[in-house]
């Protein structure tokens, strides 16, 4: 009994020790470089060329043409445009600047001007775009986790700006990229623990029973998927979800797992280990989810994979340990 | 161990202190890029969608004709059906009656047709008519069932700046 405790007490230490997160020069590029992709994916939508790999530079770099922002009024303003009419951006004289300069500033962000500088018109853009967008009278979610990262990385760019000024050092010695990395995790995590409270609360509890008729939604999901683009491809497995209402603990086994990866996803950001293992856990529940019902949840798969997964920094820590050729291990 | 202030911070902020100041609202909770992530925090044992139709009664791609999404059609005729709830008290927005349900579907059909591209519009004129389908899924006698009803339509006009 004392054995297990204790190895439960070392796994428990081994995922929730707080460790500063260091990031070599490379992977804050490398960051600075997938955020500015998927910020230019909203401008584009290159990302829906992912299986065609050839179309992607094309699509980045000729898609921005066609994007045309149509709304010219806000009948059920939501965030800012309660108080501000964003209308505007949709004057081509207004809207085609905007979009020129969200790609000079995102070439800049990916060339290393600070965050507080390069993402301003990014953010300001991208964020006023979705709201008008919202005001329409649908929500959309897709690029929300999107959003709020680049409004993280923003405000902590702001942030070490400021204490680079105070001559104060940030928190855990971090760099300003290392600090807006942080920020981002932050907010990337608090995305998943509301959803998580949002779950129990309107629920009132009881959230994982009800799971039980999340095939109707499987069924939903995928007949959307069809009048979306008349693509047969997307009616397919049509007896899973008459399985799966058949056997409804599937649902609430496979589904009320997520329930605890979202509540306790902030354990993500105490070291490398727990952030690869909520992120794994995470991305896995995103994919299994767009498998049984055509939600594609890109923004927060990448995110998670480069913000947490992040595998190019376990390879190279990898490639660290071994000895370098004709080195002997040292002998115990 | 160190806090995760801003963490926390966007967790009060997105979880309790936006739902309570939008409350009133339309949608509480929501205000971009924040959100409470409402969607799939109840699952009904009942669930509907809309798709739309031409005059033939042939399906439209509503991606590839309007460039929006048949969630974000639903959404619209969704809030469509929670505005006009009020006039039938005490029942569900699926059980509003037929006259109810073909005002929120015009206005919902209006929606798509006013923020078609140019390009896309002169293909739409050839459709004739715009039909709304609600499609309600249920779990009934050990099947899943689904019931197809056209709520509205809309006979398409070209409009005076696109006639010859």
């Amino acid at each position: 009994m004392n054995a297990a405790l204790s190895a439960f007490q070392r796994l428990w230490q081994f995922f929730t020790h707080c460790e500063p997160f260091r990031h070599a020069r490379w992977e804050l590029s490398l960051l600075r470089v997938i955020v500015a992709l998927l910020v230019w994916d909203t401008q584009t939508g290159w990302v829906a060329h992912l299986d065609q790999p050839l179309q992607i530079p094309r699509a980045i770099l000729e898609n921005s043409q066609k994007a045309d922002i149509r709304y010219e009024s806000q009948p059920h303003p939501n965030g800012l445009a309660t108080w501000f009419d964003f209308t505007f951006l949709a004057n081509d004289h207004i809207e085609k600047p905007l979009r020129t300069a969200t790609a000079v500033s995102l070439a800049l962000y990916v060339l290393g001007v600070p965050a507080a500088l390069s993402l301003l018109v990014p953010m300001f853009f991208g964020i006023a775009a979705s709201t008008l967008a919202n005001s329409q009278g649908a929500i959309g979610h897709t690029s929300q986790a999107l959003h709020l990262t680049l409004l993280s990385l923003w405000l902590a760019g702001v942030w070490s700006l400021w204490c680079r000024w105070k001559k104060k050092p940030l928190p855990q010695n971090y760099s300003a990229g290392e600090f807006e990395a942080s920020w981002a995790r932050q907010g990337i995590m608090a995305g998943y623990v509301v959803s998580a409270i949002s779950k129990l609360f309107f629920s009132e509890g009881s959230w994982l029973t009800s799971a039980r008729y999340l095939p109707l939604h499987i069924v939903k999901n995928r007949d959307m998927e069809f009048y979306d683009k008349l693509s047969p491809n997307a009616v397919t497995d049509e007896w899973l979800p008459q399985l799966m209402m058949e056997h409804p603990l599937w649902c609430i086994v496979i589904f009320g797992l997520a329930l605890p990866l979202e509540l306790f996803a902030f354990l993500g950001l105490c070291n490398r280990r727990a952030a690869a293992l909520f992120g794994i856990g995470l991305i896995g529940f995103h994919e299994t989810v767009t498998q049984l019902m055509s939600l594609s949840f890109i923004f927060n798969k990448i995110l998670l994979l480069a913000f947490f997964v992040a595998p190019w920094w376990w390879i190279a820590q990898w490639f660290q340990k071994q000895p370098a050729p004709g080195v002997k291990p040292a002998s115990r | 161990m160190f806090s995760f202030h801003y963490h926390w911070f966007l967790v009060l902020l997105m979880g309790i202190a936006i739902p309570l100041l939008t409350a009133k609202t339309e949608k509480p909770g929501e205000f971009y890029p924040f959100s409470n992530f409402p969607m799939y925090s109840t699952f009904e044992p009942e669930t509907y969608y809309v798709y739309v139709t031409d005059g033939a009664g042939k399906p439209v791609a509503i991606g590839t004709l309007f460039s929006k999404s048949p969630s974000d059609v639903k959404k619209i005729y969704d809030r469509k059906l929670s505005a006009l709830k009020p006039r039938e008290k005490g029942k569900r927005k699926l059980e509003l009656s037929p006259p109810l349900k073909a005002e929120a579907a015009d206005e919902t059909l209006q929606w798509l047709e006013d923020n078609i591209s140019n390009a896309q519009r002169s293909e739409m004129m050839t459709l004739g008519k715009l039909r709304l389908h609600e499609v309600v899924i249920v779990y009934r006698d050990g099947a899943i069932s689904k019931s197809d009803v056209i709520v509205g339509e809309r006979a398409l006009a070209p409009s005076p700046a696109t006639q010859p």
